[in-house]
C-alpha cells in the first residue's frame, strides 16, 4: 500500500519532557484518527508532519520528502489548527482571499476560488460579515475552508470538533467523509473516540508520546463501552432537559449545576446518546450554548491499556 | 485501483510558482493600517514638511541667479535634502510604533502565526512580509518625498551642471532612507515578537530609545568622550547621515551636537539589526509546549 506519511524511530523531546518516544508508523491514504488524551503527543505529531518541528531523533517523511523548512510541501497539505486562528476584523471573503494569496493565487483567482469554497461550506451569504460576527460553527467551517482553498492532497485537522454543537459536528463529519471519498488523505486528531469513529475505522491510539494501538477501532470501542461516557451541556433550561434525558436507557447519571445552567451527563452508549440529544434539542427548542466531552473515559481505557 | 466519488469539486485554477511569496502579507498589512482613520491623518500630517520644502524649493527657483546675497536657505544643495530627511526621521519614530507595534504579537493573539506557517512560506518570508509593512510607511515619508523634491527641482530649474554634480544625492537618499527604515522596522518587530501586547512593545520601544539617549547624553556631558554617544540608538541612526551625505550632513542643524562617529555607530546598528533578526526568527519558530 502507498504510504504518504512515514515515521522512522521518531522521538521528540522539549528539554527533559519527552513528547514523542521512538515512534515508527506508516500512514496510508484515507482518513486516520489520531486519538489520545491531552498531552499524548498529538500536537507534536502534527507539528512534525507540518514541518514546524524537527525530530530530536529519527526521520519523518511526507510524500517522500522531509517536511522541515520545506515550504513547497505546504502546497500539498492543508492545516486546520485547534484554536481559532483568524483576523477577526476581516470579512469572511477577505480572510479567505488572503489565505488563497498566501498559497500563491493571483488576486482575482484568489477571490474567485474563495467565493467558490465559501459557497461549498455554506458561508456565501455571510461572506461580507466580519469573522468576529461568525458563530462557532461558521468559524469552524471557515477554518476548514482556508485549509482546502488550494485543493490539498492531505488535510490535517487538529481537534476539529472542539466546542462545536451537534449540528456542526455532523456537518464536519459529513465533510470529512466527502473529502475522503474525493481521494483526500486526512489526519484527524481528537481525544474523543466516537467522534473519530464516525469518520474512520483507521485509528492510531497515542498516550504519553507512544503509540499504544493502531487500526483497532472495534477493540477500543469495546473497552470504551465499559466506562461511562461524560458529556457536559450548557443550556437555558437545564432541569427540563435533564428530566427528558433521564428517560433514555443509555443515560446512567445526570448532575445539574443550576447556577451555570450546566448538565453533566453520563451515558454508556455515547453514539446513541448523541442521536437522542440532537432530537431532544430540536424537538424542544433548547438553546444549547456548549457541548463537550471530557476525556475521562478515554483516560480510563488508556490506563487499562498501559497496565 | 480505487474509484473516488467526485462529490468534492476541485478548483480548476493554477497556482503561481514564482513571485514574491511574502508580498500578500505586506499588502494586507498596509491595507489594514490605512483603514485606521487616525493613522491616515498622521500619515498625511507627516507630508507637511514635504510641502514646506517644496515651497522653499519653488521660491528658490524663482529667485534670479543674478541676485547676490540671496538667503542661504533658498539655495538648493545636497544639505537641503539631508535636512529634509533629518526632519522626517523624527516622524519615523511615531510611524514605526503605529504601524509595527502589533504586527507579530497581534498574530500571537489571533493564533494566526500557525496559519502563516502552514502556507508555502518560510519564516524568512513571514519576517520580510511584516518588515516591509513598517518599511513601506517609513519610506513613504522619507525616500518618496525626498526623491520627489529632487525631481521637482530638476523639473522647475534644470541645470545640467547642478544635476551631474548632485546625482549622487539620489543614492544617498535611497541609502539613508532604507537604512533608517529597516533599523526602526527590525527593532519594533523584535519588540513585537518578544511581547504579547502591542502597547507594551510600543512603550518598550519608546523607553529604550529615550533611555539610551538620556544615558548617552548624561555620560557624554560628564566624561566628554565621544564614544559614549554611541550608547544612544538615535545618535547612531542620525550619525548615518554623515556616511551618506558626507560633509553636507554637517550643515544640518543639530547634526554635530547629536552624532557619534558614523562608522562606529553603523557597526553598532548592524549588530543590533542582526540580533533583532535572530530574536524575531527564534520567537516566530517557537512552539508552545503543553506539559
Amino acid at each position: 500500500m502507498k504510504t504518504l506519511i512515514n515515521f522512522e524511530n521518531v522521538s521528540r523531546w522539549y528539554g527533559e519532557v519527552i513528547a514523542l518516544n521512538d515512534i515508527s508508523i506508516n500512514i496510508p491514504p484515507g482518513v486516520t484518527g489520531l486519538l489520545g488524551p491531552n498531552g499524548a503527543g498529538k500536537s507534536t505529531f502534527l507539528n512534525l508532519v507540518t514541518g514546524r518541528l524537527n525530530p530530536s531523533k529519527g526521520k519523518v517523511t511526507v510524500l517522500g520528502e522531509d517536511p522541515r523548512n520545506n515550504f513547497k510541501l505546504a502546497r500539498f497539505y492543508g492545516f486546520v489548527p485547534e484554536q481559532d486562528a483568524y483576523y477577526e476584523k476581516l470579512s469572511g471573503l477577505d480572510f479567505m482571499t488572503y489565505m488563497a494569496q498566501l498559497h500563491g493565487f493571483e488576486r482575482k483567482a484568489a477571490k474567485r476560488a474563495s467565493m467558490e469554497i465559501l459557497e461549498r461550506h455554506n458561508l456565501i451569504t455571510h461572506m461580507n460579515k466580519p469573522v468576529a460576527a461568525y458563530s462557532k460553527g461558521m468559524r469552524q467551517r471557515i477554518k476548514l475552508a482556508q485549509a482546502l482553498i488550494h485543493d490539498p492532497e492531505i488535510l490535517y485537522l487538529d481537534e476539529p470538533m472542539n466546542g462545536m454543537d451537534p449540528i456542526g459536528r455532523n456537518e464536519t463529519i459529513d465533510l470529512v467523509k466527502k473529502l475522503s471519498s474525493a481521494g483526500k488523505t486526512i489526519i484527524v486528531s481528537s481525544h474523543i473516540l466516537h467522534e473519530v469513529e464516525a469518520m474512520t475505522q483507521q485509528i492510531i491510539l497515542m498516550h504519553n508520546g507512544k503509540i499504544l494501538a493502531e487500526g483497532i477501532v472495534q477493540e477500543i470501542r469495546g473497552l470504551i463501552d465499559e466506562y461511562p461516557h461524560n458529556v457536559i451541556i450548557h443550556t437555558d433550561r437545564a432541569r427540563e432537559m435533564a428530566s427528558q434525558l433521564l428517560n433514555y436507557d443509555d443515560v446512567i447519571d445526570i448532575n445539574i449545576e443550576d447556577k451555570q445552567n450546566r448538565l453533566k451527563v453520563q451515558s454508556k452508549e455515547p453514539e446513541k446518546f448523541y442521536q437522542n440529544l440532537v432530537a431532544t434539542i430540536v424537538e424542544n427548542g433548547y438553546n444549547v450554548t456548549y457541548i463537550d466531552s471530557p476525556d475521562d473515559n478515554l483516560q480510563s481505557v488508556f490506563k487499562y491499556l498501559v497496565k | 485501483m480505487p474509484i473516488f466519488e467526485q462529490t468534492y469539486r476541485k478548483w480548476e485554477g493554477t497556482l503561481k510558482t514564482t513571485g514574491i511569496r511574502w508580498l500578500p502579507i505586506t499588502k494586507m498589512g498596509i491595507k489594514q493600517t490605512f483603514k485606521k482613520k487616525r493613522f491616515l491623518l498622521f500619515f498625511i500630517g507627516c507630508q507637511i514638511p514635504f510641502l514646506v520644502f517644496a515651497i522653499r524649493l519653488i521660491i528658490g527657483a524663482l529667485v534670479p541667479e543674478s541676485i547676490e546675497n540671496a538667503p542661504e536657505f533658498l539655495k538648493i544643495t545636497p544639505s537641503f535634502f539631508a535636512h529634509f530627511l533629518w526632519i522626517q526621521s523624527s516622524f519615523i519614530f511615531i510611524m514605526t510604533i503605529w504601524s509595527g507595534a502589533n504586527l507579530i504579537n497581534g498574530d500571537y493573539q489571533s493564533n494566526a502565526l500557525q496559519l502563516y506557517l502552514s502556507k508555502p512560506l518560510t519564516q524568512l518570508d513571514y519576517i520580510l512580509g511584516k518588515l516591509s509593512i513598517v518599511a513601506f510607511f517609513n519610506l513613504a515619508i522619507t525616500m518618496v518625498p525626498a526623491i520627489l523634491l529632487f525631481i521637482l527641482h530638476v523639473l522647475i530649474k534644470y541645470d545640467k551642471n547642478w544635476f551631474i554634480q548632485n546625482l549622487w544625492v539620489i543614492p544617498a537618499i535611497l541609502g539613508i532612507s532604507l537604512a533608517v527604515s529597516v533599523i526602526h522596522s527590525l527593532f519594533i518587530l523584535c519588540l513585537s515578537a518578544i511581547t504579547t501586547n502591542s502597547r507594551f512593545s510600543a512603550i518598550t520601544y519608546f523607553i529604550i530609545l529615550v533611555l539610551t539617549d538620556g544615558v548617552s547624553d548624561l555620560l557624554y556631558h560628564l566624561r566628554r568622550v565621544s564614544a559614549l554617544l554611541t550608547i544612544s540608538i538615535s545618535n547612531n541612526i542620525y550619525s548615518l547621515f554623515g556616511i551618506f551625505f558626507g560633509k553636507h550632513a554637517a550643515k544640518i542643524p543639530d547634526y554635530s551636537e547629536n552624532t557619534a562617529d558614523p562608522y562606529y555607530g553603523a557597526a553598532i546598528l548592524i549588530v543590533l539589526c542582526v540580533l533583532c533578526y535572530f530574536v524575531i526568527k527564534k520567537r516566530v519558530g517557537r512552539i508552545e509546549v503543553i506539559q
